[in-house]
């Protein structure tokens, strides 16, 4: 059963207690509104923390005191939650029965809070060699987003469709303002997330870390926490329907179809939008897999994914560039016919039961419980994934295509091979 | 009805091993509390098999792309396919061809018997038609259009082109257009038959289950007589094909994977020291990392891994660089003043205890044990005997391994935007 805890305005912790771990996974989020001016420096931010300290001055010593830890995994990053940002530090040491000659948990989430706190409360700040670093990864990571070509499409339709609002923002920032960081404005963003982001940390294991809640108590008690609570997604319906087009050196075409809703917001309002997306573009049983691939041969994968917090659903595939215009038509076709009701009762059955099946062994993942609670950050009360389960159950088929009928389309982009006309 | 079974315990886990008569194995690990169980049904056949004598006599040649086809096409039936049957059940089902083994798995937490049936059933019970062939040549094109894209598949893909002259793992795994085109009903039956025979196959589990029942099934359901595989592999020389391969596709910066050829088939403990090896070397806590991230050579995602089969072996090191060719210099240096002076013994523990931790944590995960039993099952190796050896390892060890292979034998991989 989840235990909450308070430590501060705007910071909770919530220990998760599981005796079915070797080890103990501390995870800490930092949670504000996405930013354009400062995207740059909150991307880095987690990479800078992760890499030195007052206590390990250097990349290697830090990761030598991680050797010693039996290997402790420490993994940090951003991530788009909506329009909202996450800047995560979490990890994960084997429990004190295994670790031979070094108690490791504890050991581990001190120093997950050194690389915190400790630049803040020494004056630490940022040095120029681990900036320069920094910047130029981030230009790299910027640069290289052209090899994934399936994560591109999708963001670059997001970007298209959302322009204007946090979420259509890269979470990286752009590359002409990596040259802008400045050591000066890394700490603005450090000490502007340590005040005024919500905060969540999320311990899963055995037995909380003694101490470990008073330490963090501590640290957020010293940098004048400024917590203010946040404005919730920009939900809108589908607007004029914008195409975007862009060309590679590519061999498969990608086309991503942007749609909005008006339904948004925590788990009790969006599940009926959760189950018809997986009833039409989740598993091999989903009706674009079954019928697009399948059956009309349309595309090599089709898949639909819900933003729950800002009422969008995004259907990306793989496709040939000259079957893009019955791609998307068939695609369309299988919403339509959802919106009208068009589906068995055990094509329903069939998506809950698998929906079902995979929220039940959330349990048995420290990693999956961890991303389940931080997507519910902004939840007052989060379900359990239990209840999650109990509530799918109740999901009807009316719900279902009353939350398809929902949907309207917004954005096409489609990546396509050079020289392809497309009519 | 079984031939053998033992116990292997680890860390207080257990894996229990059944051996049946008709040479198949079973390796059940039971976890207690917990809800999720994954199960994979498996053979030792991938896409460097494509020579071999079928249980007729013949030899045969098939095409490449072959072995990952026929994963594709198990699926279906007669009477429909698996994922209308696991739909039924809630399972989460799918499959993956690698070079040296084609797997079947599912994840659940509910039905789960009834998912290891349609596991046993639908593995055992090929349907392949012209007709059905037909159509999903249409559908692997896709997929093989799809991998032609990502530089990092392709990148490796060169490499190994580049290490071996004739070892069939030079052979994409999915094949291209062509080859597939070339694939028929027969050719089709003709692998099944001969690979996916008890013999040459494998079941993985992990769960909260009873692996005396799960023995009593498998023992019931698969009786087909076992009849081990005769593979053909080429002879391969000890020296690499080529030291360089380049490419041009639309990358921000160059990719690179640099391949050090490696004496195939090494004992396992040789094995663990060169994975030790490479994380004391190369891993984020070397020397050499923080230099070259420091030089800007590389960036965050460099990374290593021993990479090894049936008759291949290389030490791979792969990531971003504006230079490669810089960072192959640098990579021998560092191997080269290893083999001279030795490993540092700090790092070593270090990289030890890494190694020690990560096996400890994985043993949270039915997935990762699963994937960890597949492994040793490939091998035919005894499943923990990889975390017994790491008990005893010492930088001796390590240092030997590194004093035997010859370094001179590498190649450089690289995609670039430009020539």
């Amino acid at each position: 059963m989840l235990q909450t805890y308070t430590l501060a305005e705007g910071v909770s912790a919530a220990f998760i207690p599981t005796e079915q771990f070797r080890s103990t996974l501390l995870s800490v989020s930092f949670y504000f509104p996405l930013q354009a001016d400062y995207a740059c420096e909150n991307a880095m931010l987690p990479y800078l923390l992760a890499g030195q300290s007052p206590s390990y001055p250097d990349f290697s010593t830090l990761n030598r005191q991680l050797d010693m830890l039996y290997g402790a995994a420490l993994s940090v990053g951003t991530e788009k939650l909506g329009d909202f940002c996450e800047v995560n530090l979490k990890i994960n040491a084997i429990n004190d029965e295994y670790a031979r000659s070094t108690p490791a948990v504890a050991q581990a989430a001190t120093f997950l809070r050194g690389l915190i706190f400790e630049r803040f409360e020494t004056g630490y700040g940022f040095q120029p060699e681990e900036i320069a670093r920094e910047k130029r990864l981030l230009a790299e990571a910027i640069a290289g987003e052209i090899n994934e070509k399936r994560r591109l499409a999708l963001s670059c339709c997001i970007e298209a469709m959302c322009a204007g609002e946090p979420y259509g923002l890269s979470r990286l920032g752009v590359a002409e303002q990596v040259e802008n960081v400045t050591a000066q404005r890394l700490q603005t963003a450090y000490v502007q997330m340590l005040r005024t982001a919500q905060v969540q940390i999320r311990i899963i294991g055995k037995t909380l870390p003694k101490g470990i809640l008073e330490e963090f108590t501590r640290g957020f008690a010293g940098v004048g926490r400024n917590y203010v609570p946040f404005a919730m997604d920009i939900v809108k319906p589908a607007g004029t329907l914008k195409q975007v087009q862009r060309r590679m050196d590519i061999k498969q075409g990608k086309l991503v179809l942007g749609l909005r809703s008006t339904t948004a917001g925590g788990d009790d309002t969006t599940l009926p939008v959760y189950v018809m997306c997986d009833l039409l573009g989740g598993g091999p049983y989903s009706r674009l897999f079954a019928n697009v691939r399948e059956k009309l041969q349309l595309c090599y994968y089709c898949a639909a994914r819900s933003v729950r917090r800002k009422g969008v659903m995004i259907i990306d595939s793989g496709i040939e560039a000259d079957n893009r215009e019955q791609a998307q038509q068939a695609i369309l076709a299988e919403l339509a016919a959802i919106a009208k009701g068009d589906f068995t009762a055990e094509q329903l059955a069939t998506s809950i039961r698998s929906l079902s099946d995979s929220l039940k062994g959330v349990k048995d993942d420290a990693d999956l419980i961890d991303k389940y609670y931080s997507a519910r950050f902004s939840d007052p009360a989060p379900l359990s994934p239990e209840d999650f389960v109990q509530k799918l159950q109740g999901v009807t088929a009316g719900q279902v295509a009353d939350a398809a009928a929902g949907f309207g389309l917004d954005t096409v982009f489609v990546l396509l091979p050079q020289g392809k006309e497309v009519q | 009805m079984f031939k053998a079974q033992k116990e292997h315990t680890y860390a207080g886990d257990r894996v229990v091993e059944y051996r049946f008569e008709n040479g198949l194995t079973l390796y059940v690990c039971p976890k207690p509390g917990f809800g999720s169980k994954y199960a994979i049904y498996g053979t030792r056949y991938g896409s460097i098999d494509n020579a071999f004598t079928a249980p007729d006599g013949r030899e045969v040649q098939v095409p490449p792309g072959i072995a990952h086809f026929l994963e594709h096409k198990l699926f279906e039936s007669e009477d429909g396919d698996a994922f209308s049957r696991y739909a039924a059940t809630g399972a989460s089902a799918n499959a993956y061809t690698s070079f040296d083994r084609t797997c079947y798995l599912f994840a659940c937490s509910d039905r789960f018997q009834e998912n290891l049936d349609i596991l046993l059933d639908f593995v055992r019970h090929p349907y392949f038609t012209a007709q059905t062939v037909q159509k999903e040549q249409g559908i692997i094109g896709q997929e093989i259009r799809m991998y032609e894209d990502s530089p990092k598949w392709v990148v490796l893909v060169n490499l190994l082109q580049g290490v071996y002259h004739n070892h069939p793992v030079r052979i994409d795994i999915t094949g291209t257009v062509e080859s597939i085109a070339q694939i028929t009903d027969e050719l089709l039956y003709a692998c099944y038959n001969t690979f996916y025979n008890p013999a040459n196959m494998f079941i993985c589990i992990a769960g909260d289950v009873d692996p005396d029942a799960i023995a009593q099934k498998v023992g019931r359901t698969v009786t087909e007589p076992g009849l081990a595989p005769v593979r053909s592999m080429p002879a391969e020389p000890k020296t690499v094909r080529t030291g360089d391969v380049r490419r041009v596709m639309p990358v921000a910066q160059p990719l690179f994977c640099l391949g050090i050829k490696d004496t195939p088939n090494r004992p396992q403990k040789e094995r663990l020291a060169a994975e030790l090896a490479a994380e004391i070397l190369f891993g984020k806590s070397s020397v050499l990392y923080k230099q070259l991230v420091d030089q800007a050579l590389i960036g965050g995602d460099f990374g290593t891994e021993y990479f090894a089969g049936n008759g291949f072996a290389a030490l791979l090191l792969e990531g971003e660089s504006k230079d490669p060719q810089a960072v192959r210099a640098r990579v021998l240096e560092a191997l080269s003043a290893a083999r001279q002076s030795g490993v540092d013994p700090q790092l070593f523990e270090g990289a030890r205890r890494r190694a020690y931790g990560s096996a400890i944590r994985s043993l949270n995960d039915v997935e990762a044990i699963v994937s960890a039993l597949v492994d040793y099952a490939v091998a035919e190796e005894v499943p923990f005997s990889d975390e017994e050896l790491l008990e005893n390892i010492t930088k001796a060890d390590v240092d030997a391994y590194l004093a035997s292979l010859d370094i001179t034998q590498n190649c450089l991989s690289v995609i670039s935007k430009h020539e």
